[in-house]
């Protein structure tokens, strides 16, 4: 069974699959060229810093929790934590947040561009341009965040 | 003629697209329309003087009767015409959207005279928003019951992985709307919509769509509506270039929050490597990718900043965004 969205076991399983991405199931989108994958190798290397994603209103979760993702030089890691967004706001590059239903619709396929572009994603820890330095690595590291929230969607009974 | 150059327009030309009712519209060169977004900018007018202008050229957007291109989209188009025409058409019609949206947080720090003429262009913007609606519904045949549903449904044909420019402004609009007077972030603002979505993409766009309606004799009423689309882009671009020159004059060092946004959007383009195969519309990429390089050393001439070399080595792995707004 899959881990639960903002415990420790998910972070776990995101931090797993960011070692090793883009994986298979990811590098035969279409969309997604040799340049798109360049360019997030390219910031992966440089970023060198934390982005956080919160997630507000989690059934049974008091406030809201973030995701940290920390990158270490060159591009190593990340280290995923879950941590207050005190701590998150503190010490995130770049933090996102969205609602709770924001996060299932995305997990149910709304597009992550989409939520970008209609408010749903709003920045919380650094400006726009530190965002728009690195939006598709950061599309990326979201959309890593979701696939395990995917299946944990998939599996639950109707 | 081309837009290649800097030919410049006469004056009777100038007088056509100036003064041209909508049916007219269909008369006229889209190449001379985007040579109009540019000749303007010789004398960029005032914020008031760019409003006047919109009020005697205002079109009804419910004027256009999409019976004829309904029937061009369903008989005579290929089935690889459509395709191309959908994609280039879907980032205008997000765009047109995204832009209506956001503009309201740019009018907040404006001056009062500019307030007045960013009221029109977001009603200029809303307009072009149904526009393309129409032409999704009427022309093309797609349902929906809302605004939101045709919307959603042009989205289908979008192929960028991530937001693309366009929706990338709300994040611009998310500073504005929490400090309206933030000169850097206003600057930021009219680099990625005033400069490269308007005066580089959406131009882009207009030639893509329009040269191959005009080539063919397709699509009267999208031709005439987006004609008119483009007639009221160069008051936008005219204001915005306007609005740049203006800030670098009063402080030199804003130049380098323009380069830094160039820089940024150079490198998000970069990464775009499912380009769009132009050819069943008549127009290589590199032909675009040409074109885009033209229009945005043109604005940057008027802003009266120089392309530095860094921005000079990279401008050629720019891929054309298909975009506007």
């Amino acid at each position: 069974m899959s881990a639960e969205l903002m415990t420790p076991e998910w972070a776990a399983a995101v931090q797993q699959l960011l070692a090793t991405w883009p994986d298979e199931q990811e590098k035969a989108d279409p969309r997604k060229t040799d340049t798109y994958w360049k360019y997030f190798d390219r910031h992966r290397k440089s970023f060198e810093a934390t982005f956080a994603l919160g997630v507000s209103g989690v059934p049974g979760q008091d406030g809201t929790r973030y995701l940290a993702l920390t990158f270490g030089p060159d591009g190593a890691g990340p280290e995923a934590a879950i941590v207050t967004e005190a701590e998150a706001l503190a010490t995130a590059k770049v933090a996102m947040e969205c609602t709770y239903q924001t996060w299932s619709d995305l997990a149910g396929g709304y597009e992550i561009s989409k939520a970008m572009t209609y408010h749903q994603l709003p920045l919380t820890a650094g400006g726009a341009a530190d965002l728009l330095r690195c939006v598709y690595f950061v599309h990326e590291l979201i959309v890593a965040a979701l696939r395990p929230e995917t299946a944990r969607l998939a599996a639950a009974p109707a | 003629m081309t837009t290649d150059q800097a030919t410049g327009l006469s004056e009777d030309t100038t007088d056509i697209i100036e003064s041209s009712e909508l049916h007219q519209l269909e008369k006229v060169h889209i190449d001379d329309v985007i040579e109009y977004v540019n000749d303007g900018l010789r004398a960029i007018p005032t914020p008031l003087a760019l409003y006047k202008r919109y009020l005697r050229q205002r079109w009804d957007v419910y004027d256009l009767d999409f019976t004829q291109d309904a029937i061009d989209w369903r008989e005579k188009m290929t089935d690889e015409e459509r395709a191309v025409f959908l994609r280039v058409a879907q980032g205008f019609h997000h765009g047109e959207r995204n832009v209506e949206a956001e503009l309201p947080a740019f009018m907040m720090g404006a001056a009062e005279e500019d307030k007045i003429f960013i009221t029109s262009h977001m009603e200029d913007e809303a307009r072009h928003t149904i526009f393309f609606d129409r032409f999704f519904r009427e022309a093309i045949g797609v349902q929906g019951d809302s605004i939101m549903d045709i919307l959603d449904a042009s989205y289908e044909y979008r192929t960028l992985p991530g937001a693309g420019s366009t929706g990338l402004l709300s994040y611009i609009s998310d500073e504005l709307v929490k400090n309206p007077y933030d000169q850097k972030a206003r600057v930021r603002y009219a680099t990625i919509y005033h400069l490269f979505i308007e005066g580089v993409g959406a131009l882009s766009t207009m030639k893509i769509t329009l040269g191959y309606c005009r080539s063919r004799g397709f699509l009267p009423a999208y031709y005439a509506g987006f004609t008119a689309t483009c007639r009221d882009e160069a008051r936008h671009v005219q204001y915005g270039m306007g609005f740049l020159q203006e800030s670098v004059r009063r402080d030199p060092s804003l130049a380098n929050e323009i380069y830094d946004m160039l820089r940024i959007i150079f490198d998000m383009n970069s990464s775009q490597g499912n380009v769009l195969n132009l050819d069943a519309l008549g127009l290589s990429v590199d032909e675009l990718r040409r074109f885009n390089v033209v229009q945005l050393v043109r604005k940057l001439t008027d802003v009266g900043i120089p392309l530095p070399d860094d921005l000079k080595a990279t401008i050629d792995k720019m891929y054309p965004e298909v975009t506007g707004g």
